[in-house]
């Protein structure tokens, strides 16, 4: 997956300040990239990109080398909220996405279910389920996709701190355990969410939303949070993307206020 | 729930002990314009069969107008909330034919059509049809984005984003504009029988009205307000069943 020189301006947008300003990434196979920036920097867009929901107003988008067209079951979104619908049970919403990509079956479904622990749950409404419950449907029905590519937009934002370790270790399980390695582009807000789980960590900085560094995450898997936490390369890199995400929020400050009051 | 229950059933019983004071002990009323209670049911009893096959036939015409409705205002108003060029154009004209009252159309449905059966239909239809139209249009173009956006990352077609996604996102719109269609329908029904009909609910009131017969319409106006509350009762049941996904456990 390659974004080339990408830009992205909403209609109505000043032109100046476009969501996104010559973005430049390439994505490898079967490669976990996480992106992390402050909210309102673009980070969402660049979902909404690759999934084709929205198109490039400037350079292009690659996927094995062909540019994009639209949407398509290749590559499984899980939004924040609104990925489910409302209207179908836990074990429908698999059953629908299973049969867009022609393989409807309610085994399957079922199957999906159990292994993100949610059999109990098959026949309930997503208004019956607790915000974690209804992200792990919907990271279950994503995997229903089998699509290569995992495009994750904040998907454990809305989540307590206790189900977000455990839905980030269900998507660590699912991804390693696949034999043909997923590609997944997640976008958090979370320093130690990107760096427990990504090879890569793409900083972003707002107005216009540009990449600020890309930075490798060196630690071999499977990692352990707690190593991690007392980890001196660990501290260093997150230390580097708070300051940062923090120097531009400080030159925009000064941008603005003129200075006044940092 | 069972105190309500119990002050509903004393009030019912406090009218109708007035009615009977006012009406039957004492005839504090004209008897012929007022009857009592216990003379409009026994009205009711002796006119059963009469009722019901005035009910038969009013069902008739209102099942086919209203069916005719939902079967066009629904796909209809599902593609005109959807694309938004053809939302643009049919706006205005929404606006303009939506609030013609469909009473209007009476006269004209009579001339133009060959038998009563067919104009009343007709005229049913027009008057649970924008209700219905109207409801489903502000429906779809209600349905939120992020729905819109996890469907078309699914990648599902035309057809399947009709049915399965801006239908059920639209249904709560819908299902209000089917209680405001269903009430239009059966205020036309009932007007358009008193104008044409030899049977039906609206018929039997006026018919007996042109006699002077006013137990017997007394009687009527009660059977139609029973009817349309077992009608509406049921509709409302299917409509809580059809949202059900909306509750929250």
């Amino acid at each position: 997956m390659q974004l080339e020189n990408v830009s992205l301006a909403y209609p109505g947008q000043n032109p100046e300040h476009p969501s996104l300003q010559d973005i430049t990434l390439d994505i490898e196979e079967g490669e976990f990239v996480a992106v992390v920036g402050p909210s309102g920097g673009g980070k969402s867009s660049v979902i909404n990109l690759l999934a084709g929901l929205v198109a490039p107003t400037g350079g292009q988008i690659l996927l094995h080398g062909r540019p994009l067209t639209g949407p398509g079951p290749d590559r499984a979104v899980v939004f924040q909220d609104y990925s489910l619908f409302p209207w179908m049970t836990a074990l429908q919403n698999i059953a629908f996405a299973l049969k867009q990509v022609g393989g409807a079956s309610r085994e399957r479904a079922r199957k999906l279910l159990e292994v993100v622990g949610l059999s109990d749950a098959a026949a309930k409404y997503p208004s019956q389920l607790s915000g974690g419950m209804r992200q792990r449907v919907a990271i279950a029905r994503a995997f229903a996709l089998g699509a290569p590519v995992y495009l994750m937009d904040e998907p454990f934002g809305a989540v307590d701190a206790k189900n977000r370790i455990y839905l980030q270790d269900l998507l660590l399980r699912l991804w390693t355990e696949e034999k043909q390695k997923k590609t997944i582009f997640l976008v958090t807000h979370d320093i130690d969410e990107a760096l427990y789980l990504a090879d890569r960590v793409v900083v972003f900085t707002p107005s216009p939303g540009r990449i600020r560094r890309i930075i490798p995450v060196p630690f071999s898997r499977p990692r352990h949070r707690s190593h991690l936490l007392r980890d001196e390369t660990y501290i260093g890199l997150r230390n580097d993307i708070l300051s940062l995400l923090q120097a531009e929020l400080i030159e925009e400050l000064e941008a603005v206020e003129g200075g006044e009051g940092i | 729930m069972k105190q309500t229950t119990l002050d509903r059933v004393l009030l019912i019983g406090a009218l109708l002990l007035l009615w009977q004071t006012v009406t039957g002990w004492h005839s504090l009323l004209d008897p012929l314009l007022f009857p009592s209670p216990s003379k409009v049911l026994m009205l009711i009893w002796e006119d059963k069969t009469v009722f019901l096959k005035s009910i038969l036939n009013s069902f008739r015409l209102l099942f086919f107008g209203y069916a005719l409705a939902v079967a066009t205002a629904i796909p209809l108003g599902l593609i005109v909330g959807w694309q938004k060029r053809l939302y643009a154009a049919v706006e205005p004209l929404m606006n303009v034919l939506g609030p013609i009252p469909p009473i209007v159309y009476i006269p004209y449905a009579i001339a133009l059509l060959p038998t009563f059966t067919h104009s009343s239909i007709f005229v049913i239809f027009i008057g649970a049809f924008w209700p219905l139209f109207i409801n489903t249009v502000a429906g779809v173009r209600s349905v939120e984005r992020g729905i819109i956006d996890s469907a078309r990352t699914l990648g599902v077609g035309r057809l399947t984003m009709l049915t399965r996604v801006l239908l059920p996102g639209a249904l709560p719109h819908i299902l209000t504009g089917g209680t405001v269609s269903l009430v239009l329908a059966f205020i036309l029904l009932t007007a358009a029988e008193m104008i044409g009909a030899t049977s039906g609910l609206g018929w039997y009131v006026k018919y007996f009205a042109d006699f002077a017969d006013y137990p017997r319409v007394v009687a009527g106006i009660l059977i139609i307000g029973a009817v349309v509350l077992v009608l509406m009762g049921g509709y409302n049941r299917l409509a809580a069943y059809a949202l059900r996904w909306k509750k929250t456990a």
